[in-house]
């Protein structure tokens, strides 16, 4: 494989006219569905397919690229979410930059997680792997409910503030939207970023034979832990908007099981392909609304059809 | 106090051991990782439930029932999700094996309800005092149970055909198949067993705490995990040990630690044990290192 020594290949080159059609009837569409689509209920759905966006673009780079199937996301998104939120109830409550300062804060915080769990990932592999991250994911969650004195333990953090820019204070459902859609985009142009330049083709080159890349001169060493450390980050970065957006923050947020279904949604769409990660955030989203009805049952839907997706699609519905 | 908290570790122990030894055979006969194991350990504790307190049997039947039913449930899902998936990726089976442990525990939810449900407390006799330490008669028959089970699933694996055709399985499935063995009914009947050995620890902890809950699955999953690594994968003896000294480590650390990090003291275990001895405290060697 030949290395370019470029880092920095041209990011707004579209691959066909037909691909650059797409991205930009999607952003489109996406600029004035809040417009166009009126009414608190679909805005806020479609606020919670941009949260899950970004947390399966963001897990996209260590289960695609990397090819390390985590199943502790859900950690590195309590750490972006409580240190949000602490940072914005406790010490910077009065001022209206407090988010703004808070939020890139919680995802270095979670990018530093990150990096201690991706050296343990450099030696083990397989049911190890799986089990490690899920205990770290859980080791988070039984620290936010038991170190009472700075997460509030179960009692969960109330009343954290909305976020503002000067006097403008972020109040409605698609003032939200418009935040959620900038921070997804913030996330994905870094991500295509890197997928295309050198550090992506390394993570593909590992990703492949690990072996091999290393004897071509990869660091695995260097691009496994910054391929944590940058997916923990987006992911903090995710988890910061969830307290602002629903004033409140419970360690039952952050189960297991929250984990395992983001990674859901990138299998699902199609790993490694940022798209299959959008396309599956969206699907898995809707369809936890549209099963609401059955209440109960709904994850009973969602795990057949996680099992029913393996079984007749297993690499995603749009992969190859 | 400390030693009365051996006795519960033990208790915890030997109920670890028998989940951790039905998980430890699959992973080394089907080659997957049993993410269903703690949902089928629930389904036990729920039948012996039913058995106790729906069909108003006595507790050896209720748990005989339970043990029965849930081995063949095993049958049903080790057609559904681990057949379908035997030639797949890691990851594709573990996604599907984590969705039927999701169905499962729903289903659970939606036959038994979402609270918590009790056993009767006077189903065993009371408490005794034995030289200054409270033993319940639950413990005892836990402890019991756990040794004897071991005994016999030790001759059952080193002692004859079906467990001689399960290492060899284990060792090299192609060959073992060269040699005659039917792997798909072997993997069959070794799901099965598991089940059961789930199922009889689900019910053991159900009278034992005396409350069991749906959602409790995964949390079993981890600690059948982190009982297997500690001995050793695949090592039935290590998962005995294993099972002791988890037991032993989460009833001490409640009582002088905090037991509010009970259940994270599997993990701090695991982490442990895979930076410090990836092989297993007995050290011996396995097919897949770390």
């Amino acid at each position: 494989m030949q290395v370019e020594q470029t880092a920095f290949p041209g990011l707004l080159r579209f691959q066909s006219k037909r691909s650059r059609n797409t991205v930009m009837g999607f952003l489109a569409l996406a600029l004035v569905f809040p417009l166009v689509i009126r009414g608190d209920y679909p805005v806020h759905i479609a606020n919670f397919v941009l949260y899950n966006m970004i947390l399966a673009v963001s897990l996209d780079i260590l289960a695609g690229f990397l090819g390390e199937i985590s199943f502790g996301h859900a950690g590195f998104i309590a750490i972006g979410a409580y240190t949000t939120a602490i940072l914005m109830t406790r010490v910077l409550p009065d001022v209206w930059y407090g988010f703004w300062v808070a939020l890139p804060i919680g995802g270095v915080l979670a990018a530093l997680a990150g990096v201690v769990v991706g050296f343990p990932a450099l030696r083990i592999s397989g049911q190890y792997f799986f089990m490690v991250t899920m205990g770290f994911g859980e080791i988070i969650r039984f620290v936010l409910l038991n170190a009472s004195g700075v997460t509030n333990g179960a009692m969960g953090i109330t009343a954290i503030p909305t976020p503002s820019i000067g006097s403008f204070v972020f109040t409605e459902r698609w003032h939200f939207y418009y935040l959620f859609l900038a921070i997804l985009l913030l996330t994905l142009i870094p991500i295509v970023f890197l997928r295309r330049s050198y550090i992506g083709r390394a993570w593909i080159a590992i990703r492949e034979d690990p072996v091999a890349a290393e004897a071509m001169g990869i660091r695995l060493t260097t691009y496994k832990v910054a391929a944590f450390a940058i997916s923990a980050f987006f992911a903090g970065i995710g988890g910061g908007l969830l307290g602002i957006y629903l004033n409140f923050l419970h360690p039952s947020n952050f189960l297991a099981t929250e984990s395992i279904l983001i990674l859901t949604m990138v299998l699902l769409g199609g790993s490694g392909l940022i798209y299959g990660a959008l396309l599956g955030a969206a699907i898995m989203t809707g369809l936890g609304e549209v099963l609401r009805p059955l209440g109960d049952t709904r994850m009973l839907f969602i795990g057949a059809m996680m099992m029913l997706l393996m079984i007749l699609r297993p690499r995603g519905i749009l992969g190859k | 106090m400390f030693w009365q908290q051996v006795i519960n570790g033990l208790t915890l122990g030997g109920v670890y051991a028998l989940v951790a030894i039905g998980y430890t055979l699959v992973y080394g006969v089907l080659g997957m990782i049993n993410f269903a194991h703690g949902s089928i350990y629930t389904l036990g504790a729920y039948l012996a439930f039913t058995g106790v307190v729906m069909l108003h049997l006595p507790f050896p039947l209720a748990f005989l029932f339970a043990l029965i039913v849930t081995a063949v449930a095993g049958i049903v899902v080790e057609r559904v999700g681990y057949f379908p998936l035997r030639n797949a990726s890691v990851d594709t089976q573990v996604i599907c094996i984590f969705g039927l442990s999701i169905v499962l525990d729903n289903t659970i939810m939606l036959i038994w309800g979402s609270p918590a449900r009790a056993f009767p407390m006077d189903l065993f006799p009371t408490n005794f005092e034995v030289m200054g330490l409270v033993v319940s008669p639950v413990q005892i028959i836990i402890i019991a149970f756990a040794i004897v089970t071991m005994g016999l699933l030790y001759l059952l694996v080193f002692r004859t055909k079906p467990g001689l055709a399960m290492r060899a399985v284990a060792l090299n499935p192609e060959a073992a198949n060269l040699m005659g063995i039917n792997i798909g009914r072997l993997r069959l009947e070794t799901f099965v067993l598991s089940a059961a050995l789930a199922a009889s620890a689900g019910s053991l902890i159900g009278v034992y705490y005396k409350i069991i809950s749906y959602n409790v699955g995964l949390n079993i999953v981890i600690k059948a995990f982190v009982v297997s690594i500690l001995g050793g994968i695949g090592n039935i003896g290590g998962a005995m040990v294993g099972g002791l000294v988890l037991g032993q480590v989460e009833a001490l650390g409640a009582a002088y630690v905090s037991t509010g990090y009970k259940d994270a003291f599997a993990y701090i275990v695991m982490i442990l044990v895979l930076m410090l001895r990836p092989n297993g405290i007995l050290g011996v060697y396995t097919r897949e290192k770390v």
